[in-house]
């Protein structure tokens, strides 16, 4: 019993041992750093609550974390089922199609963006060639051009996770319910979407906390009201040199990622996020 | 010619048997003195160590190290530790202010660097030479204009003479001053500036910004892509593109004339040296060389009398220029950035 | 009846459908009869099923034996609708079902897995089939509940699946298989994943259930033992094709051939020929008359249960092979030898307890005999 309670810890200790060098350590160093100034941790949390800037970058980051999420699981859901329910060597095939893009950096991702968006680009110069369109028309730097570029940087996250999810599944659930009565839609809707239902929470999770801290593609594609939380800390350490106010944002941050965790731990208890019974 | 002393002899003298004695000979003078010098790096890197640091060891023997970034952060850390690694480092113009301010930076002696005062009263300052320039100026597309070319900020501003979306940069800086010259303040009244007028000039074109940029890639990509028609850009960046033939041209009319420095940091190890290393940016010939690889020239005298017309015009040093342009000043922003930003912020959420 | 006008007709037949509900009584003839005829199945170059003909009787319960890879579950799954048949027609009560989607075809379904729906609770699992039929929630309720005291699970309603036992899912399965009262229900190896106990328990309940509703049952297994106890008919399956269709004795005492003779029950070989009337086992000639159909020429092999041997002392006339007992294992009720016979090779031998004899030891030797009327003789 001693051996098997000990086995677990010690295979976690590698990554935990990477994330407190790597993660823990350093953050509470800037956190000692930042907050060393005069008026230390109040003094930036002072300015996040005084200034009239910080809570509405603010509430458009959740927003944007908010609908890039939902277009995400919306997107990638009917992509997941097709890809989950190809033959195995297809899939695999599929799979690495997905991962394609990752070999590119988001940089180079997010400015292409401009070839397709921009008034010359190839979007406008079809519209116009179709006569559906007099002149350019805005894209770029609209709220169109952020979620196009977030969603398609965090799609095959959505896509993956919920591959993974729906391989799991047991296929004879379907049939069960298929034999017992339920036509494919409900079959679908009673029984395969409620099993899917773990994936779309990690895969929700995942996204939102991942757009949550985005911070070059808002900068390069959207307008003023899409800076986020991110590009907000970029200024204040690049631009203005103020640590501590960085530090403080960067601590609300945090504290707003962990709380979507908690919510989203809430809605779906642990056993049915980390594997299903039969 | 004339001024050559007993010791400068003996050195090329010395510095000729390294040449034929590479191995040994040049090892042992690296060692008995190697200046760091802290730059930008990149390209340009390659350019410096080829027509400045090379040429200064063979002739002087004293060995130079490159290293890179320019990080006002560090200098603090490396002066307040007392472990001061570079003799010589670039400062762009607010961090040579914080440097001052700080006491961090060493007094240059000017009888080392520049003993006939050969360099212009702006570039030799207490604890800093000015070693490159540029110029924050608009640029616009020449095809979208019908043949019309704008002149100034006010034409910037005139939407009617010149439509087309515009972009500017994301902050306060510089964009207060251009909306204030755009508003016929005259360029030498700038500072301090009329804030609320700024903004209310900046209301008026607003609507009109498709985006306020963040990084320098995207200024010249929006230019090019036709995002916008006129925006502002580091002068620097337009002449490859001219080069390529894309219909861009910039206005130096109303441009934000910006300095940075090379400074020796308290505590260097090799300041005397480091001294001598600065005395190379004086030579105009070397000067013209870099110029063709970074179009950021220093005040090296009888600089623009080496370069063809063509290549003068389009730095920020030509005479023609300089009048028209404003000098930036770093000291008003060290002080007032940090509410001007916020307010900045808030505008542009508004 | 005839002057009772159709109104009434049909309100006396729902009257009596919900009596039979309520009291999950029946009188056994509510099944329905099924019909395969000529299905086949091929995956490419691989035929998994052939020539699959078969008619099964209102409130039979018939079982698929065989290997895996026979076709059993082959055909089970072409009848829920699983599977497209690559020929031949399916029909329940005379109608064909080929061209119905799964869930129009009526028929409950047990899964070797069981495939309880992990996000419902146990009541609106069994309620599932009722749902999906439009049936109000306090009727599905209701009939869910019945449902589970039919299997012994009241009370066990609000339970999630994963907190019941193997025995306990099982149970479930059943009855939502049966709650919609279906005339026809697919059993696919339901007892696969339970321990023997719980099996020959389980075995006992599936037949009394089913007795009590009447429906049509298909049982597949490849467990013999249970096809023996559970079913009215048994199929036995190989290769995609029907080897023996019978009842379980039939089967057992007169397979076909040597694969049903090997896969249902133990069984010996004895390499047999036949000579001017003469049987000759293992090339020693036997006292005993072979049977007449085989004529005066034959030759193939001859099978024999393990419980068809007995001692020579007790049966005099009969044929006799010398052995040496090379294993002896205690069966309670039983004792099973293997035996070494010259000629003969390998024999299994089961020979019940009885306190008037002394069991035999290893290394004993001994002379057994059988009934030749008990032997089959086999061709090839």
């Amino acid at each position: 019993m001693l051996r098997k309670q000990w086995i677990a810890p010690l295979l976690a200790a590698p990554l935990i041992l990477l994330f407190a060098i790597f993660f823990v350590v350093p953050f509470i160093e800037i956190m000692r750093v930042s907050f060393s100034g005069a008026g230390g941790v109040m003094a930036g949390l002072a300015w996040l609550w005084t200034s009239p800037v910080v809570g509405i970058v603010f509430l458009n980051t959740l927003q944007l974390a908010l609908s890039v999420t939902v277009i995400c699981l919306v997107v990638g859901y009917p992509a997941a089922c097709f890809i989950a329910l190809q033959p195995e060597s297809r899939r695999g095939i599929l799979l690495a199609l997905i991962l394609l893009p990752f070999w590119t950096s988001v940089l180079v991702r997010t400015y292409t963006w401009s070839v397709v968006l921009g008034r010359e680009g190839i979007l406008n110069a079809s519209l116009i060639w179709l006569g559906l369109a007099d002149g350019p028309q805005r894209f770029m730097f609209t709220p169109l051009a952020v979620h196009l570029g977030m969603v398609q940087i965090l799609l095959p996250v959505a896509i993956l996770t919920l591959v993974g999810v729906m391989t799991e599944l047991d296929a004879g659930l379907v049939r069960a319910a298929r034999v017992l009565g339920a036509s494919p839609a409900r079959a679908f809707w009673h029984v395969f979407l409620p099993m899917t239902k773990p994936g779309l929470v990690a895969a929700a999770m995942l996204i939102f906390i991942l757009s949550l801290g985005f911070y070059i593609t808002p900068a390069l594609l959207g307008g003023p009201r899409h800076r986020t939380i991110a590009n907000l800390i970029d200024l204040q350490v690049h631009q203005m040199n103020d640590w501590t106010n960085a530090a403080a944002m960067a601590l609300v941050l945090l504290a707003t990622t962990i709380a979507a965790v908690a919510v989203l731990r809430w809605l779906v208890p642990d056993r049915s996020l980390y594997g299903s019974a039969r | 010619m004339t001024g050559i002393s007993r010791r400068d002899l003996t050195r090329l003298a010395l510095g000729g048997s390294a040449l034929l004695l590479p191995g040994v000979a040049g090892r042992a003078w690296a060692q008995a003195a190697t200046i760091t010098v802290n730059g930008s790096g990149g390209s340009l890197a390659k350019s410096l160590e080829r027509i400045y640091e090379k040429p200064f060891t063979t002739q002087t023997g004293i060995g130079v190290r490159a290293t890179a970034p320019v990080s006002l952060a560090k200098l603090k850390a490396m002066v307040e530790t007392g472990n001061m690694e570079w003799d010589l480092t670039e400062m762009g113009g607010a961090d040579m202010i914080e440097g001052v301010k700080n006491n961090w930076l060493t007094e240059i002696d000017w009888s080392i660097v520049d003993p006939d005062a050969k360099l212009p009263a702006i570039a030799r300052q207490k604890y800093g030479m000015v070693t490159s320039t540029f110029s924050t100026v608009i640029a616009y597309r020449t095809d979208k204009f019908g043949g019309k070319a704008p002149k100034s900020w006010a034409d910037f501003w005139d939407l009617k003479a010149f439509p087309g979306p515009r972009a500017l940069q994301d902050s306060p800086v510089q964009n207060l001053e251009f909306a204030l010259l755009a508003d016929d303040v005259p360029a030498d009244k700038l500072y301090p500036l009329d804030v609320e007028r700024a903004f209310k000039k900046l209301d008026q074109i607003k609507r009109n910004v498709v985006t306020w940029w963040s990084t320098g890639a995207q200024q010249v990509q929006l230019l090019v892509d036709g995002e916008a028609v006129m925006g502002t850009v580091w002068n620097g960046r337009v002449p490859p593109l001219k080069k390529e033939g894309k219909p861009v041209d910039i206005i130096w009319n109303g441009g934000a004339l910006q300095l940075s420095y090379w400074a020796v940091p308290k505590g260097a190890k090799h300041p005397k040296e480091a001294m001598r290393y600065m005395a190379t940016r004086l030579d105009p010939v070397k000067g013209a060389e870099l110029v063709k690889d970074s179009p950021y020239p220093g005040f090296a005298p009888g600089l623009i009398e080496k370069l063809p017309e063509d290549v003068a015009k389009m730095l920020p040093i030509h005479p023609d220029n300089v009048q028209v342009q404003y000098t930036f000043n770093p000291d008003y922003w060290s002080e007032h950035r940090p509410k001007l930003s916020e307010r900045w912020a808030a505008w542009l959420l508004a | 009846m005839l002057h009772l006008n159709t109104d009434i007709d049909i309100s006396f037949r729902n009257a009596m459908h919900a009596l039979i509900s309520q009291s999950q009584q029946s009188d056994g003839n509510s099944g329905a009869p099924i019909a395969f005829r000529g299905i086949a199945k091929r995956y490419g170059e691989v035929d998994a099923l052939r020539e699959f003909s078969l008619e099964i009787a209102a409130g039979e319960f018939v079982t698929f034996l065989g290997p895996s890879g026979s076709g059993k579950t082959t055909a089970l799954n072409i009848l829920a609708g699983f599977v497209e048949a690559s020929a031949g027609d399916v029909l329940i009560d005379g109608v064909s079902i080929t061209r119905l989607p799964t869930e129009k075809r009526n028929v409950g379904m047990v899964f070797q897995s069981y495939s309880l729906f992990p996000h419902m609770d146990v009541r609106d699992n069994v309620a599932f089939p009722l749902r999906m039929r439009g049936v109000g929630q306090a009727e599905r309720r209701a009939r869910a509940e019945a449902a589970l005291a039919m299997v012994r699970l009241s009370g066990f309603g609000g339970r999630k699946p994963h907190e019941l036992s193997g025995g306990q899912r099982q149970r479930v399965a059943f009855a939502r298989a049966v709650v919609f009262e279906p005339r026809v229900l697919l059993m696919d190896e339901p007892l696969g994943a339970l321990d023997l106990k719980l099996r020959e328990a389980m075995q006992d309940e599936i037949r009394l259930v089913q007795r009590r509703i009447g429906c049509t049952v298909i049982y597949v297994t490849h467990d013999q033992n249970e096809a023996l106890a559970m079913s009215d008919r048994i199929v036995v399956m190989s290769e995609g094709r029907i080897e023996q269709i019978g009842t379980p004795a039939a089967i057992y005492d007169d397979p076909r051939n040597a694969f049903v003779a090997q896969f249902v029950g133990e069984t010996n070989f004895l390499p047999g020929s036949i000579s001017a009337g003469r049987l000759r086992l293992g090339g020693t000639n036997v006292a005993a008359a072979p049977p007449m159909r085989l004529g005066e020429s034959w030759s193939g092999r001859v099978a024999l249960r393990p419980e068809h041997f007995e001692r020579a002392t007790e049966r005099p006339n009969g044929p006799c092979i010398d052995c040496i007992i090379t294993d002896v294992a205690f069966h309670g009720g039983s004792f099973r030898y293997v035996a070494e016979a010259d000629g003969y090779g390998r024999l299994v031998v089961q020979e019940q307890r009885r306190p008037d004899r002394e069991p035999f030891q290893v290394g004993q030797r001994t002379s057994l005999s059988f009934g030749i009327e008990q032997a089959v003789f086999l061709n090839g």
